[in-house]
């Protein structure tokens, strides 16, 4: 039974049909993470040798709070930690007949776009291994590239899931901000964290998000709206007014903007039509995530202070400690005006201009990120460590907008990069649906598949 | 933008306030590298904020309440509140003398 | 018995408590504060071991309810705000260590603060004792002070007389478990206060300890700098709107002083019987009770003496109450055979008194009633006793 490349549905189908077990996948799988993890750390807290409950493996990033298995957030404060409760998410996915495959590697606190700040080494890019995977959901998206793991979910505050997922080559959803729970999720930014799925398809990422979604209890922030047929919705496709934003154009690479060009004659081809709307400098975005998550994370990480649980505060990276500090400067006496209260009101700013837009288009379509994967290392040169490299994606989490990343195309040095496509909140459903239409047209260029000769069995 | 440089006094006091131990030589490197990011975000001066209400968040939620069930199903038992201290007595965390 | 949130875990989230917030406002209504229609949470930053996720989810700006007042002995206080928030761990310190208890963290903490109007140390006593009484009233609460569930943080600073001004300074004093050591601690700083002030030297903005053991505060934070807070708008839960029709549904029961008014004014109990009887709602609840079963207003102050001066116990039914009440009632009935013979016996015994008596001297009726109330062994009714005695004076 070739299992390869077979999508998390495809591998579904196979089970329910009784054409494989739990048991062949998990080891199949397992097999294939022994065999490359090492070079490619997707993975730091591997999967267990036997499954005892559960059908599908779903590797899961390690800032989600799992029983069974160790999390880490990748950082050496929470190096043994092994948490007494299951996030939601989890306990969702194992309510749906899934279970944890795995914690994949992550910036440290999800501080990062590179998986590089991760206190247990980088992980490498499956598509050239002196590179970064972009992060911070680096494993997952690794890890889904190179078929160690069907599908894998991952967190995203700005940039988190859709850079990593468009850098190796995969689909990447950020929903909307409280479309899924995030209690259980080691907080970073607050009033930004999402928690979606990083998968090989759009179905396989409709699909995830259908079993994740919805309102919690635990979670005062989750929306109380039912959760449609995500699935369903994608059986009955239609046509789109999609806003084409110039200013997110300006700082991408040509080779992107090239193919995003072409993608968009696809589109139209489909019947879509397209138009060139204006939308507020994403560089202020920048700003107003800066100042509004470093506050957030300087406060969420001040619960660790190694008493009832994990080690010490002197156990914090750079990045941790950096963010920590200029998080408590801008909430400071003296100093909120200036910087928090003012980066609120930018951040209405932003919410009304989307708003705006979304009165003209349906969806809004852009580059994912603005170049393909840096080489190990490279990111240190940059300014505040990377949030530049996600200026595409922090209007839209600035925002709370759902966004969803598509490979797109690849650059003459043979790295993939993507698409992405954004919409009103709540609208998960349509971005979905046009991502599956170009999916189904395209196949997108087989990007997805082509790692798999290079990760052969 | 004039560069808003932080002293060496402000990021000690920060990292004071932040229960973070820094060395010397970190100290300096947070200072650059934190001014730079100062300056970056100065560009929402450049935005019309002043009679802009403030967005304290994303969504329109309002009162989100927890009611009270007939059981508890988040009690966690003995072994797995204290099963990731590194030091317990008699059922409490211990820490060294405070006062 | 602890959960993720109150423990502080990675990934916990808190949700706020639908029951603590409608009896934050009901606190606030009983306090005749405003009841702000939009409310939030904020995050209030500081390190310290009882305070697991390093900050309290408290309220800083927008609390639930403000400008109230409580009326005590004629005077007006002024209430500043009602605010909800969440509670620490509990420290306590053993040898070398401290140990931290957090079954009570992130249990709903209703802070009341306030004006700064209270001119002595009785005013501050009697007030904490009436908001005591009012939050019993208001079953939010078991208020006890000693197990911690009510605690009492009076602030004190001093001024010269005459000065209008108030002092810029204040200190704090916690670890005060009763209404008299609320008392005897204000006296405390308050002449501690006056000691530094005559000296020219301005009192340590802090905040004290009370030791009452020796009867004194103790200064409890080393000099340290101000502490800044960093307050910010609680991300984790969404705000809260309370439209007019909720804020009225939450209901507040008739409270002690208006029930000490009632008393007064419609049954005729005196002053002193009607707040003592009001300390406790079982009590007043009770008293209300009977009266109505009795159905005799007359009876009203008899009542209250009674229940008051425990003459009765109040323990069971209110029929049992009743019938020993009526009983001490009829044990006053006298039996007319034996206090005839009483009269007769007295009055024969001292004729001398006798002659006084009709010789003008009227209050020596009151030696006649206490012997004969002697002669039938208190089993005779005090009136009953004089009025026969007048009767049989003037026949002789």
């Amino acid at each position: 039974m070739k299992i390869l490349g077979n999508s998390y549905l495809e591998l579904l189908e196979l089970m329910k049909t009784k054409q494989i077990s739990t048991k062949e996948l998990h080891e199949y799988f397992l097999k294939r993470v022994k065999k490359f993890n090492k070079d490619l750390n997707a993975f730091i807290t591997p999967p267990e040798d036997v499954v005892t409950e559960g059908d599908m493996p779903v590797a899961v990033k390690d800032n989600f709070n799992t029983t069974g298995l160790r999390t880490s957030a990748s950082s050496k404060v929470l190096d043994d930690y092994i948490s007494p409760y299951d996030a939601t998410v989890v306990k969702n996915l194992k309510t749906s007949g899934s279970y944890v495959f795995g914690k994949t590697n992550m910036d440290a606190w999800a501080h990062g776009s590179s998986t590089e700040t991760s206190d247990y080494g980088p992980t490498k890019n499956p598509w050239d291994t002196s590179r970064a995977p972009g992060g911070s959901s680096g494993g997952s998206a690794a890890s889904v590239a190179a078929y160690l793991a069907p599908a894998a979910i991952g967190s995203e505050t700005a940039g988190s899931i859709r850079q990593p997922a468009a850098w190796c080559g995969t689909v990447g959803l950020k929903p909307t901000y409280g479309r899924v729970s995030r209690y259980g999720v080691v907080a970073m930014g607050s009033s930004f964290d999402c928690p979606g799925p990083i998968t090989l398809t759009v179905e396989d990422s409709a699909y995830i998000l259908s079993k994740i979604a919805g309102k919690d209890e635990y979670d005062a922030t989750t929306s109380t709206k039912s959760v449609p047929d995500y699935i369903r919705a994608l059986k009955s496709p239609k046509k789109y007014k999609i806003g084409i934003p110039q200013s997110y154009f300006d700082t991408a690479d040509k080779e992107v903007v090239e193919k995003i060009n072409e993608a968009v004659k696809v589109l139209e081809k489909l019947g879509h039509s397209v138009k060139k709307i204006k939308l507020i400098d994403p560089k202020y975005a920048i700003s107003v995530y800066t100042i509004l998550q470093r506050a957030e994370v300087s406060s969420n990480l001040s619960r660790y202070d190694g008493i009832r649980y994990g080690n010490d505060r002197s156990n914090f990276g750079e990045e941790a400690k950096r963010r920590i500090m200029l998080g408590t400067y801008t909430l400071s006496h003296g100093y909120y005006d200036a910087y928090y209260k003012k980066a609120q009101r930018a951040r209405a700013l932003v919410i009304d201009d989307f708003e705006k837009a979304f009165k003209e288009v349906d969806l809004i379509l852009a580059p994912t990120a603005p170049n393909t994967a840096l080489k190990l290392g490279e990111f240190e040169k940059y300014p505040f460590f990377g949030e530049l490299m996600d200026i595409l994606n922090e209007p839209a989490a600035v925002a709370g907008i759902p966004a969803i990343t598509v490979p797109v195309g690849k650059s003459k040095e043979n790295l993939p990069f993507g698409m992405q496509v954004m919409g009103k909140q709540f609208d998960e459903e349509s971005i979905l649906d046009l991502s599956h239409q170009f999916e189904r047209e395209t196949e997108f260029f087989g990007i997805t598949k082509e790692l798999l000769k290079k990760y052969p069995d | 933008m004039k560069s808003k440089k932080l002293s060496k006094k402000d990021v000690e006091h920060l990292a004071k306030l932040s229960q973070l131990k820094l060395s010397a030589k970190e100290i300096e490197k947070y200072e650059k590298q934190l001014s730079e990011t100062l300056d970056y975000v100065d560009n929402l001066d450049e935005l019309k904020t002043k009679n802009v209400k403030e967005a304290h968040s994303v969504t329109n939620s309002k009162d989100e309440f927890f009611e009270d069930g007939e059981e508890n199903k988040r009690g966690l038992d003995e072994n797995k509140v204290f099963g990731n201290s590194k030091k317990t007595m008699n059922n409490q965390f211990v820490v060294e003398r405070i006062l | 018995m602890v959960c993720p949130v109150c423990l502080g875990l990675p990934g916990a989230l808190p949700v706020p408590n639908k029951k603590a917030v409608e009896w934050t406002i009901k606190i606030g209504k009983a306090l005749n504060c405003k009841i702000n229609p939009s409310s939030k949470f904020d995050r209030k930053h500081y390190f310290y071991p009882d305070l697991p996720k390093g900050y309290q989810i408290s309220q800083y700006d927008e609390p639930v309810a403000v400008n109230g007042y409580l009326e005590v002995n004629g005077k007006k206080h002024g209430i500043t705000r009602v605010h909800l928030e969440e509670d620490t761990g509990k420290l306590t310190h053993e040898g070398k260590d401290s140990l931290v208890d957090f079954n009570r963290s992130g249990v709903p903490l209703v802070e009341i603060v306030t004006e700064p109007d209270f001119q002595s140390s009785e005013e501050v006593k009697a007030f904490l004792e009436e908001l005591h009484a009012i939050v019993k009233y208001l079953d939010v609460s078991d208020a006890n002070l000693e197990e911690g569930s009510m605690r009492l943080e009076p602030n004190i600073s001093v001024r010269a007389e005459g000065e209008k001004k108030l002092p810029d300074y204040k200190v704090e004093v916690k670890n005060i478990n009763s209404f008299r050591y609320v008392k005897k601690a204000v006296d405390f700083e308050i002449k501690r206060q006056s000691g530094l002030l005559s000296k020219g030297t301005k009192p340590v903005q802090e905040t004290r300890g009370y030791d009452e053991n020796k009867g004194i505060t103790v200064s409890q934070r080393t000099k340290e700098e101000a502490q800044d807070y960093r307050y910010f708008p609680e991300p984790d839960i969404p705000p809260m709107n309370f439209t007019q029709t909720y804020i009225q549904a939450v209901a507040v029961p008739e409270l002690p002083s208006q029930k000490v008014e009632k008393y007064q004014k419609e049954y005729g109990v005196r002053e002193n019987e009607a707040f003592l009887l009001t300390r406790e709602q079982e009590t007043a609840v009770f008293f209300e009770k009977v009266l109505l079963m009795i159905n005799d207003k007359n009876k009203s102050q008899k009542l209250a003496n009674v229940i008051v001066n425990k003459k009765i116990k109040i323990g069971g039914t209110a029929e049992e109450f009743i019938k020993k009440f009526e009983e001490t009632s009829k044990e006053k009935e006298t039996d007319t055979q034996a206090l005839e013979s009483a009269i007769v016996t007295t009055l024969n015994a001292h004729k001398q008194e006798v002659d006084s008596y009709k010789a003008g001297k009227e209050n020596v009726i009151m030696f006649f009633v206490g012997q004969v109330m002697k002669e039938m062994k208190g089993n005779a009714d005090p009136q009953t006793v004089k009025t026969e005695l007048e009767k049989k004076l003037k026949k002789k």
